[in-house]
């Protein structure tokens, strides 16, 4: 009699486990397959390296191009188009910042406020992703340059959440 | 004595088909997950946003997508599966799910689908 009380109680016990196990097998899939892949970094890293092959060509700083650009025509010039109207709210806000500072001159195009968020990608997966660049490249007076680009993709919304 | 034995040879037969299906309920759950249509479209449209912004102008790139269009709905014909307009690429599998990721690289691309496999050519 206590025997077959021993077992009901073990039947019971191996069942409670079962659904402890499940629970948490279950939740952890969910969770880790409900994560949207990450492609920031990818992106701001291409984003970069394209910006430093419209600028320099045959490994020389291409000075001419570097003093017309600006702000307002880069996108042109550098063959981009930063305007994502994927999400309905990216429409308003831009997805990209980007400084470059090179051979003494610097301009930035996107939101500024990314910037801030530069370095602090450790403690948190919903803010901008940051890349920077530095490069020393020769200008067109077989000097070396420092040639620095920073690079920040937000895309939270696709990318993080 | 015998009838107490084949009781208790029930007993453990019913234990280990109950684990197994257990196991089998949890490999299937898990199994369908990893590959869950909205997955493999997020997969798909980044990682051909991806290949265009880092293509230069004249590149052509092939890629293997036999695994992506097994996923789609019966009827969605090949073509409606990836749609590359402006600076987007819109993976679509079933009519119920879609994704869209956008490419920064200002460029032409021409696409088809033959075969299985997508081609790219970058102008």
């Amino acid at each position: 009699m206590n025997k077959k009380g021993d077992e009901r109680v073990l039947s019971l016990y191996w069942f409670v486990m079962f659904v402890i196990i499940s629970i948490g097998v279950v939740s952890g899939v969910y969770l880790f397959f409900s994560n949207q892949i990450d492609v920031r970094g990818a992106e701001a890293s291409i984003l970069g390296d394209r910006i430093v092959g419209c600028l320099v060509q045959n490994g020389i700083l291409n000075e001419k191009l570097l003093e017309e650009m600006n702000s307002d025509n880069f996108e042109e010039k550098c063959r981009l188009i930063l305007k994502d109207d994927s999400l309905e709210a990216y429409k308003d806000k831009s997805q990209f910042y980007i400084e470059v500072n090179a051979d003494g001159k610097e301009f930035a195009v996107g939101d500024g406020s990314f910037k801030a968020f530069c370095g602090q990608e450790e403690s948190k997966r919903n803010i901008p992703i940051c890349v920077d660049k530095i490069l020393i490249i020769l200008n067109e007076d077989n000097e070396f340059k420092e040639f620095n680009i920073l690079v920040a993709v937000r895309k939270v919304e696709q990318n993080a959440i | 004595m015998n009838k107490k034995k084949g009781n208790i040879l029930v007993g453990n037969v019913v234990y280990i088909v109950l684990v197994l299906a257990f196991f089998a309920i949890l490999f299937i759950f898990i199994a369908n997950k990893s590959s869950a249509t909205s997955l493999v479209e997020e997969r798909t449209a980044k990682q051909v946003a991806l290949m265009i912004d880092s293509a230069e102008p004249g590149t052509r790139i092939t890629l293997n997508l036999n695994s992506v269009l097994d996923k789609r709905e019966e009827g969605r014909e090949v073509d409606d599966v990836i749609i590359i307009t402006d600076n987007f690429v819109r993976v679509q599998l079933s009519d119920k799910s879609f994704y869209v990721y956008s490419f920064f690289n200002n460029v032409k691309v021409s696409y088809k689908i033959e075969g299985g496999f997508l081609t790219l050519d970058i102008r």
